[in-house]
């Protein structure tokens, strides 16, 4: 597992506020376009990250202007994984119901929506959780984790 | 994301350009929240420059669409919406939530 961590390139972290929206954004967009992925892909990932890391701010963090956002970008010729880790509160997707699209406009809620998306526009999501003590052992840095994959080309 | 405001006799025209997200979100439901609060309910989004809407924006979308038919006496329509865009508000369902017009002059004229 470390040896997948250590294929990450470009760790940056940021401060856990919606401000770095755009900022994580460049950085992804360039990575991205540097990974020569077409604009369709590009808005999908960026559309993903911005998901996730408003999950981040508002749930494992609640709005704690002190937490960050450490992100990491790993590239090859078919594929880009974003990582995200955060020391916030630990985050099981799994209690995230999926959002009920087919209710009416006074019954709807937004509640899972961007869970939705990542799942729909990513072609693979991990969530994970490395404590103190693993983090020891392993090498690899405490916190919550997420990884999100884009192959190019599979039109998803 | 910048937003400008036009005031039409029957009804307000918003542009948006650029990435509505959890950071710009706030900003255009304030904008829209003007106008309901001094009873405007016809309103028009020009979502035509827009990057991406995020969750946070559908969540602006769908409390002023409420506000608007809680009242009876208007609605939010959208124009100019962009493919990928509307391919993600398909994916949310909230396509029969909302009209959707080509251009703005067809908008105006809906009110």
């Amino acid at each position: 597992m470390k040896k997948d961590f250590e294929k990450f390139q470009s760790f940056k972290k940021f401060p856990a506020i919606y401000k770095s929206l755009d900022e994580i954004s460049l950085v992804v967009r360039s990575a991205c376009l540097a990974s020569e992925f077409d604009e369709e892909a590009i808005y999908l990932i960026l559309l993903s990250v911005s998901e996730a890391c408003s999950n981040i701010i508002e749930h494992a963090y609640r709005f704690l202007p002190e937490g960050y956002i450490e992100l990491g970008i790993a590239l090859d010729q078919n594929s880009i994984t974003i990582l995200l880790r955060d020391g916030g509160k630990a985050f099981d997707p799994l209690t995230i119901p999926p959002p009920n699209i087919h209710t009416n406009i006074d019954e709807r809620a937004i509640g899972g929506l961007g869970l939705y998306f990542i799942r729909n526009f990513m072609d693979e999501v991990l969530f994970f959780s490395v404590s103190e003590s693993e983090s020891m052992e392993t090498g690899i840095p405490a916190g919550n984790f997420i990884l999100m994959t884009k192959r190019k080309g599979n039109g998803k | 994301m910048e937003i400008s405001h036009l005031d039409y006799k029957h009804c307000e025209v918003f542009t948006v350009v650029g990435r509505v997200d959890s950071f710009s979100a706030p900003r255009l439901a304030q904008a829209l929240a003007d106008s309901t609060s001094q009873n405007r309910f016809n309103l028009i989004l020009d979502l035509g420059k827009v990057d991406y809407v995020s969750s946070a924006g559908l969540r602006v979308l769908i409390d002023v669409q409420k506000t608007c038919k809680y009242t009876g006496r208007g609605e939010i329509v959208l124009v100019g919406v962009p493919k990928r865009i509307f391919e993600t508000l398909e994916l949310a369902g909230f396509v029969s939530l909302f009209k959707f017009f080509d251009d703005l002059t067809t908008a105006v004229a809906h009110f």
